[in-house]
């Protein structure tokens, strides 16, 4: 009775002292019959106890996940002594010997016949099952696990994996679908577009025994449709493309660009999680998650969004409930949850339980420590490239399982896991969702092997099986019929209407870069070298500016080495040191010349009291023209500008008005639609830029750039770029430049002669957006100005040069996109809603969007085909649904569009068609 | 075989249940604590939603007035207007509310209304945590407590969306904000709200797309159908898909030619009806064009839109609609968001509001609807002129108060207060003439007796409506209850 002497039982002792023999007596009797653990003990264990006792838990340093545990004890001496229930300290908690000391803590006491029945157990001498345990389970869909075919069978994987679980299950695999069929299944499910009816004749006509199959390859070769169907499903796990709130303080940064030629280039999963997890300032939109204005719950902060998001949508992990809570529908705990988003904060966190700071501090760690641990001494950098190379390391089973599971959900309508955001769960076929994982990893996590795989199985190419009713465990017969997402459904309707639109949702999307687009000429930034009279004082600004990005470069190097001194620690902190304050000191001295060189000569300073513009007709307006000559007015022709400044663009005396902007502050990336402006014969572009704004700005402003600095402005430059078939007009030196030209400056008649050559930017000066601000972009504040306009000329380029469509997802939302559930990405987004809803269909039937397209569309096939009504709308079958109209369906569809075609008849038809069942569900 | 434990297990059935519930497209309740059955006494909520900040000591509760004195000290100042009697012995409103205050007999008046704290304050977290009873932001996409009410209890005419949110428009300032509330969330869009940004255009809303005659409208939709009989593809397998398909487009189709879609048309109201709904020289045409400005001086069309929603909501609520919010529009610094000019704009507000409010009580009453009707007006915070927040608290302020007041622009309630608040009730099972909760006479003139959090103000509106404040629906296998974590306490004594 050891036990006693210890001193939070002092009143116990004291209590034994006068009464020894008082607690056997409080004690209720054991039963009186063979007590079975698993039938009697197991439940009350597991009502009252396994909460603080067990799965890794040891409230009061006691736990009873085994036979050896619980007669170890706790803190306070054994739990149990074998044959001796009166002697056993548990017994005496849960009969609430001391009213002080009574278990289980919370909930329901245990009644005299529950203590009975422990007592038994453990006077018979607590019989265990060594099978059972209370110990957290180890990781489900965890452990690398290879699993092996049958030799020599000639079976597709999946379907050999799959033939096993069907026998298991006693269940039929349903028919192969035909030709048609699966066309439009793999066109819709690998790059979200309908197979067009030259493309399913084709396919259909191909005799090779393997042309399914080679038919999966040619898509997923098709690297930007891919990518642009892609794109969706991703944006949605990543939250990018998000549209709401967050964004009036810059508290969100998309990564479209860097995802979108992630997909083109078919990156390696596993270097694409590394990318998402450590980011580049490219990629580092998603880790950033969105910052909120005003107080934002301790769970949303940045970090615990992080932690949120690596884990739910690389590892199948949810921890939002643990961010706030030891989570009561998993293991997961509050430490769990701060250990990682503690590898993402800038400081300590502390944990806060349901919006209470508890005072104890995360410690950093990764949710499966079996996989390695992360040194909280390590600078955040060093961090993230640790949690990196975890997440993606040989050992981390999940990574693949969690990304293969999601593209079998995405062909086949449901995961092999369920739900795709809990990978604890188990899998309805341990052996196929490994074998998939092991074999994306034997592929270099090339996640376009994955699709084939699943593409080519008989079960992908299987006729679609119905849900199971509620309550009925599902088992895998074949794929669901899918419906059509906003993205697919907008894209069809594109194919079908021949109408696509040419404005993306952002201005960023690089089309060059990927190689997609070739042959086109980068057009050269340009400026003047006029008035002279600033040019010393511009030299000045140039060379200050080129000083204090060395010495920003010389302090940058100082603090990584002053980092790694610290780490170290020793003689080197000291150098380390002198090393810091030299480079801060000459940022000092840089900025002092730096403002020397900005100051203004007298006569261009404001009056005291006045607004800090300049008047107009002031001599930094400038004017830029480019003459051309054209034999054919193409029939499309796309136009992008940047620069520095506010600009308009006219072509032939009529300004272009922009059908996108990519707007910083003041929107100076435009795309342009030029073809209308067109004619034979001489033509001009004429770009009028402002080198000031009409603007008042703020005190900050003021204080910061005095005035007129800005238009003293070292990196002013305009960039154009046109085309139009073969005709590509691009800024060079060869453009002629004025300041405050007047007349008809913008008329193609004028004489170039009177005016000046442009000069080209010299190699590596980059034009910034309105560049009034002397500090570098800080990466906590990318919303700030400058805005470097360089790396914005490529994607810009592109976009114009493109000739081709924009697909759905590359644009904003729509009301038919929204209606038709295309998210705004405010959470993550791993399976979206596909039920059909009432106010889905009110926008189907009523809504603008769909109306005015359908009525353009049949317009223009009563102009194009109303000769050929029969074949118009056989073409549309063929489209639409990769099959002919039946006969019966040919008369309906001649009978609404009318003898003669009418444009209403035709929109009718298409109207129809597209809200088909048929049409809008991949069968 | 290990049969160790794991949690998870406990969740089983909840998991199936999702699977049902996948299958059926919508989220299911979780399988919480005993749920508490509960008579409803209201079959219908109109929310009528004084965006911006509605200051009560300037509406429903007012205090010691203070005339405009050039050079007055702004510490005297309670109220800008002087008090007026009401239908109820001792209860006075602010001037300029003469006719709700003749309804203050059918009303129950909330005074000690309190917005949460929530660190610095912005109308549109304000606005988000009353609609939804959860702060922003939060991990899952939380629902509009008119979705949560339309997943709970359905439409009550399945040709009438269940939840319609009329005044609103989402192209101006802090429009993502609005958004982000203004949603159904993870109960999914079948709940979301119908907007319908202008009243006097909601029946272009529920009419053939533009340009097309009811009879081609008709045929479109018929040969539709007989196209789709003729598919000889989806006889098997997916069934269940192209059924739930056909059925939504049946129910925008009974929309859009049922009887009722004819209460969406404000056109069809008897002029002499629709007059007492608007002021003066209204004029319906000028709607759009009208703009606002931040002096207050506001046309009559502008003023009119919240009585036309007042209308509309109304008719709605006749034919069945089940909840209908209808607000005075928020835009940054316009309306009931006074930063400055307080006084002028709230004779302009007040005018917004009082015949409205005052007709649509009268009209419900006199068709008999009012008893099953829950009226309910709520603002997401009120406004003094000096305390920002609450007392003592270190928020920035949000609006310049000057030493002494020289200019009648200073005269007003321009800063944001969060310890009182005027909810106004009527009809739906609460008591008549009532008045709840008592606020101090002096500034702060903050609640001092029986205090209503906003869980507890959702869980009366949800109690009226037969829903109890610890229903849950699942999301992500966890439980998201209809009041925070399931807590909130309806106000017992409100009920009649």
């Amino acid at each position: 009775m050891f036990r006693r002497l210890f001193p939070a039982a002092a009143v116990f002792g004291a209590l034994i002292a006068i009464h020894p023999l008082g607690i056997a007596e409080a004690l209720p009797p054991p039963v009186e019959r063979p007590v079975d653990f698993e039938k009697d003990i197991k439940p009350l264990f597991e009502a009252a106890c396994i909460k603080c006792h067990a799965s890794g838990k040891a409230k009061g340093g006691f736990s009873l996940e085994t036979r050896a545990a619980f007669l170890k004890g706790g803190d306070l001496g054994a739990g149990a002594i074998p044959g001796k229930s009166a002697e056993s300290y548990v017994v005496e908690l849960v009969a609430g010997v001391d009213p002080d000391e009574i278990m289980p803590k919370k909930g329901t006491r245990w009644t005299p016949e529950q203590v009975g029945l422990l007592r038994a157990w453990i006077d018979q001498d607590m019989p265990w099952p060594s099978h059972i345990t209370f110990a957290k389970p180890p990781p489900e869909n965890f452990h690398r696990r290879e699993v092996k075919l049958a030799a020599g069978a000639e079976l597709h994987p999946v379907d050999q994996l799959l033939q096993k679980y069907w026998t298991e299950k006693s269940v039929k695999a349903a028919p192969q679908v035909d030709d048609r069929t699966f066309a439009r299944r793999a066109y819709l499910d690998l790059i979200g577009l309908l197979p067009t009816p030259a493309q399913l004749e084709v396919f259909l006509l191909d005799e090779a025994w393997d042309k399914r199959a080679k038919l999966v390859r040619t898509l997923l070769a098709d690297r930007s449709n891919y990518a642009d169907h892609w794109l969706t499903f991703w944006n949605d796990l990543l939250r990018n493309d998000y549209k709401g709130v967050g964004f009036i303080d810059g508290g969100r940064k998309q990564i479209s660009n860097w995802l979108r030629q992630a997909l083109v280039e078919n990156k390696p999963y596993d270097q694409f999680v590394a990318e998402l997890v450590n980011p580049q300032p490219e990629s580092e939109g998603f880790a950033r998650g969105i910052i909120w204005r005003g107080s934002v719950n301790a769970s949303m902060l940045p970090p615990m969004q992080a932690a949120q998001s690596v884990s739910q949508v690389f590892l199948g992990v949810n921890i939002k409930c643990a961010a706030c809570h030891d989570s009561f529908v998993s293991d997961w705990s509050l430490e769990d949850a701060y250990g990682l988003a503690a590898v993402y904060a800038d400081e300590q966190l502390e944990l806060v339980h349901c919006d209470k700071p508890t005072g104890k501090t995360a410690a950093m760690k990764f949710l499966y420590p079996e996989l390695g641990g992360i040194d909280p001494k390590l600078p955040k950098a060093q961090r993230l490239d640790r949690l990196a190379g975890i997440m993606t390391s040989d050992a981390n089973g999940r990574l693949a399982r969690t990304v293969v599971n999601r593209l079998w959900a995405r062909l086949m309508g449901r995961g092999i896991v369920e739900p795709l955001d809990d990978m604890e769960k188990p899998a309805w076929s341990r052996d196929l969702l490994d074998w998939l994982a092991e074999d994306l990893v034997a592929h270099k996590y090339d996640l376009k092997r994955t699709l084939e795989v699943i593409a080519t199985s008989a079960a992908y190419q299987s006729a679609v099986v119905g849900a199971p009713r509620e309550k009925e465990e599902y088992v895998f017969q074949g794929p669901f019929a899918k419906r059509l997402g906003a993205e697919q459904f907008c894209d069809a309707l594109s194919q079908l209407t021949g109408d696509w639109t040419r404005q993306p949702s952002s201005l960023e999307f690089d089309f060059l870069v990927t190689g997609e687009l070739q042959n086109v000429r980068l057009p050269e930034w340009i400026w003047t070298d006029e008035p002279v009279a600033l040019g010393p004082q511009r030299d000045a600004v140039r060379a200050a500016r080129g000083e204090m990005d060395a010495s920003l470069k010389a302090l940058e190097e100082a603090r990584k080495s002053a980092d790694a001194a610290i780490s170290k620690g020793g003689a080197e902190i000291e150098s380390a040191r002198q090393q810091l304050a030299s480079a801060s000191a000459a940022i000092g001295k840089a900025q002092e010349r730096l403002t020397a060189a900005l100051t203004p000569p007298p006569a261009l300073a404001p009056e005291a009291g006045k607004r800090h513009v300049l008047p107009p007709g002031d001599r930094h307006r400038l004017a830029f023209r480019k003459k051309f000559n054209l034999d054919a007015v193409p029939t499309e022709a796309y136009g992008t500008i940047l620069a520095s400044q506010t600009v308009q663009v006219h072509v032939n005396g009529q300004e272009a008005k922009p059908i996108q902007r990519d707007g910083f502050r003041n929107g100076r990336i435009m795309l342009l639609n030029l073809q209308p402006l067109l004619k034979v014969g001489a033509n001009v572009v004429a770009i009028d830029v402002n080198s000031h704004t009409d603007k008042s700005m703020n005190d900050d402003e003021k204080k910061l750039f005095p005035a007129s600095t800005m238009h003293l402005n070292a990196q002013s430059g305009i960039a154009f770029y046109m085309r139009g078939g073969a005709m590509e007009i691009v800024t060079d030196s060869s453009w002629r430049v004025r300041r405050n030209p007047e007349g008809t400056w913008k008329d193609a008649a004028l004489v170039d002669a009177e005016w000046a050559s442009a000069t080209a930017l010299p190699a590596g000066v980059t034009p910034v957006d309105e560049a009034p601000s002397l500090e570098p972009i800080s990466r906590q504040d990318f919303s700030s100005l400058p805005v470097m306009l360089g790396p914005q000329l490529r994607p810009a380029v592109s976009i114009a040069a493109q000739p081709g469509r924009i697909r759905a997802a590359l644009t904003a939302a729509d009301p038919l996109q929204v209606a038709l559930e295309r998210p705004n990405r405010e959470v993550i987004v791993p399976v979206r809603a596909t039920a059909p809803t009432t106010i889905q269909a009110l926008e189907l039937t009523n809504g603008a969007t769909l109306n005015e397209r359908l009525q353009t569309a049949a317009v223009r096939a009563v102009a194009e085909s109303g000769a050929n009504p029969a074949g118009w709308l056989e073409r549309l079958y063929v489209h639409g649904l990769s099959r002919k109209p039946t006969q019966a369906e040919a008369a309906l569809a001649a009978e609404i569009i009318g003898s003669p075609m009418t444009s209403e008849g035709a929109a009718d038809l298409l109207w129809a068609m597209v809200n088909l069942p048929e049409f809008q569900l991949i069968r | 075989m290990s049969s160790s434990f794991n949690r998870r297990d406990f969740l089983k059935s909840a998991s199936l249940a999702t699977l049902g519930a996948l299958a059926a497209g919508r989220p299911s309740l979780f399988a919480a604590g005993e749920l508490e059955k509960i008579a409803p006494t209201a079959d219908t909520v109109i929310l009528l939603w004084m965006g911006g900040g509605m200051a009560h000591t300037e509406t429903f509760d007012p205090k010691r007035y203070a005339p405009y004195v050039s050079g007055m000290d702004p510490n005297t100042v309670l109220s800008t207007f002087p008090s007026i009697p009401t239908s109820v012995d001792g209860v006075h409103f602010s001037q300029g509310l003469e006719k709700t205050a003749a309804v203050m007999d059918r009303a129950t008046l909330i005074r000690t209304s309190l917005a949460a704290e929530l660190g610095f304050i912005l109308h549109s977290r304000h606005q988000y945590h009353w609609h939804t009873g959860y702060t922003p932001p939060q991990s899952v996409a939380a629902p509009h407590l008119g979705s949560i009410i339309a997943r709970t209890l359905g439409p009550r005419d399945p040709a009438i969306p269940a939840f319609i949110n009329i005044g609103q428009r989402f192209d101006l300032g802090e429009s993502e904000e609005l958004k982000a509330f203004t949603t159904a969330g993870f109960l999914g869009s079948e709940y979301g709200p119908f907007n319908i940004p202008f009243p006097h255009q909601a029946a272009e809303a529920v009419r053939p797309p533009g340009g097309m005659s009811p009879g081609r409208f008709e045929n479109r939709d018929k040969f539709y159908r007989r196209l789709m009989e003729a598919s000889p593809v989806g006889q098997h397998g997916s069934e269940h898909q192209r059924d739930s398909m056909v059925r939504a487009m049946d129910n925008a189709h009974r929309l859009l030619a049922s009887p009722a879609a004819k209460a969406f048309d404000i056109a069809l109201e008897p002029d002499a009806s629709l007059r007492k709904y608007v002021p003066e020289g209204f004029d319906a045409k000028r709607l759009n064009s009208v703009k606002q400005n931040r002096d207050g001086d506001y046309e009559a069309g502008t003023i009119g839109r919240f009585g036309l929603g007042c209308l509309l909501a109304r008719r709605l609520a006749e034919v069945g609609a089940r909840f209908i919010e209808v607000t005075t529009e928020y835009i940054p610094f316009l309306n009931w968001d006074t930063h400055e000019n307080g006084h002028s704009r709230l004779v302009n507000m007040k005018k917004m509001i009082d015949a409205p409010i005052a007709q649509l009580v009268l009209d419900l009453e006199e068709r008999g609807l009012l008893d099953r009707t829950l009226v309910v007006l709520a603002s997401e915070f009120s406004r003094d002129m000096m305390i920002e927040g609450r007392e003592g608290s270190k928020l920035r302020n949000q609006s310049r108060v000057p030493d002494r007041i020289e200019d009648p622009k200073y005269y007003g309630m321009h800063r944001h207060f969060t310890e009182a608040g005027s909810v106004l009730m009527f009809g739906g099972g609460m008591k008549r003439g009532h008045v709840h909760g008592v606020t101090a006479d002096e500034r702060p003139c903050k609640s001092i007796k029986d205090p209503v959090i906003l869980e507890d103000l959702h869980a009366t509106i949800f109690r009226a409506m037969g829903i109890p404040a610890n229903l849950a629906y699942e999301v992500e296998e966890r439980p998201f209850y209809v009041t925070r974590d399931g807590l909130g306490k309806p106000v017992m004594s409100l009920f009649a």
